[in-house]
């Protein structure tokens, strides 16, 4: 199936969770916070969240600020 | 020690952990500093390029609290959903809260971030509103939940020092709640200043990790802001035009 993941279209296959998303992706959980559709999904749900054809995953992570 | 909501510091500095050459150079700097609240910024993960995890040198070290802020957020609608993305990324409820829509001056945009301090209040943040040095808006973040206000004191970045000085004293002089000058805090005399007006604590970033020898600034910056904090509770004497003699002006001279 396709979704996009920050704007970049990803081929991912199904069944698939956000914790799986996350391996498959090669990316360490920590620091990270994931929104699928605009809705954000906690931590304790991402092996819950099932992934469908066409979401949009928006993953962000801590950087330098001030 | 300063209490801010349910936490109590020990050091009136905190520090950024943005412009460093690289995250060790960032991570010492802010052990030098003693900095016990150190805020970082959100950004999307690039999948195509990884770069350095900024956690992991600051998590060794257990007093250090991370004040993730909603840099980029240009109303408050995105700032919400920034705060509830770092609350979720980094496990923590407080939020420096940041709403500047115009990238060349960065200033922060009141109305809109006076909106979002009330919703993310009464969602259980622990907000701390980067604001113009406003008297009348710093009451009102006060009434909508805000846990500190953090006027600036001259651009984000610039290095100008206290240009709000007078107004930093307005907000100091009637917040129920700490302030902590934030933005424009270019050199360790600009953050003693600060301290010396009264402020609960300064904000510091680019001044130290600009610096050839941040380890060093933290240092001065840490120093600094000691030595303002311990005269402000110690008491400046007034000021005058005239001149006061702290020697005795007998007249025993008036005999040559």
């Amino acid at each position: 199936m396709q979704i996009k993941v920050n704007d970049k279209q990803v081929t991912v296959e199904p069944p698939l969770n956000l914790r799986e998303l996350l391996k498959v992706l090669s990316l360490e959980d920590k620091g990270v916070a994931l929104a699928v559709n605009c809705q954000i999904v906690s931590r304790s749900q991402w092996e819950n969240h099932p992934l469908e054809d066409g979401d949009q995953i928006t993953l962000i992570k801590a950087t330098a600020g001030g | 020690m300063l209490k801010i909501a349910d936490k109590t510091l020990n050091s009136r500095l905190f520090t950024g952990t943005g412009k460093f050459h690289n995250r060790q150079a960032m991570a010492d700097a802010i052990a030098a500093s003693g900095s016990e609240l150190v805020t970082m910024a959100l950004k999307r993960v690039d999948l195509h390029s990884r770069d350095d995890d900024i956690l992991e040198p600051l998590l060794q070290y257990p007093h250090i609290n991370l004040l993730p802020n909603t840099s980029g957020a240009r109303d408050a609608k995105e700032a919400v959903y920034a705060a509830q993305l770092a609350r979720e990324a980094l496990q923590t409820n407080w939020l420096k809260l940041e709403i500047h829509p115009d990238p060349k001056y960065l200033l922060p945009d009141p109305i809109e971030t006076l909106k979002a301090c009330e919703q993310l209040a009464q969602q259980g943040f622990i907000v701390l509103p980067y604001i113009h040095a406003d008297p009348v808006l710093c009451k009102h973040l006060e009434e909508a939940g805000a846990a500190a206000v953090m006027p600036l004191g001259s651009p984000i970045g610039s290095n100008l020092g206290l240009k709000t000085r007078e107004f930093l004293q307005i907000i100091i002089e009637q917040s129920k709640v700490p302030v902590v000058v934030d933005a424009g805090i270019g050199s360790p005399s600009d953050a003693a200043q600060a301290m010396e007006l009264g402020a609960d604590a300064v904000l510091v970033n680019t001044a130290i990790a600009v610096s050839p020898d941040p380890v060093a600034m933290a240092i001065a910056f840490k120093e600094a802001v000691s030595a303002g904090r311990r005269a402000y509770e110690a008491g400046l004497g007034s000021r005058s035009l005239e001149a006061h003699a702290s020697s005795p002006l007998t007249a025993f001279l008036d005999d040559l």
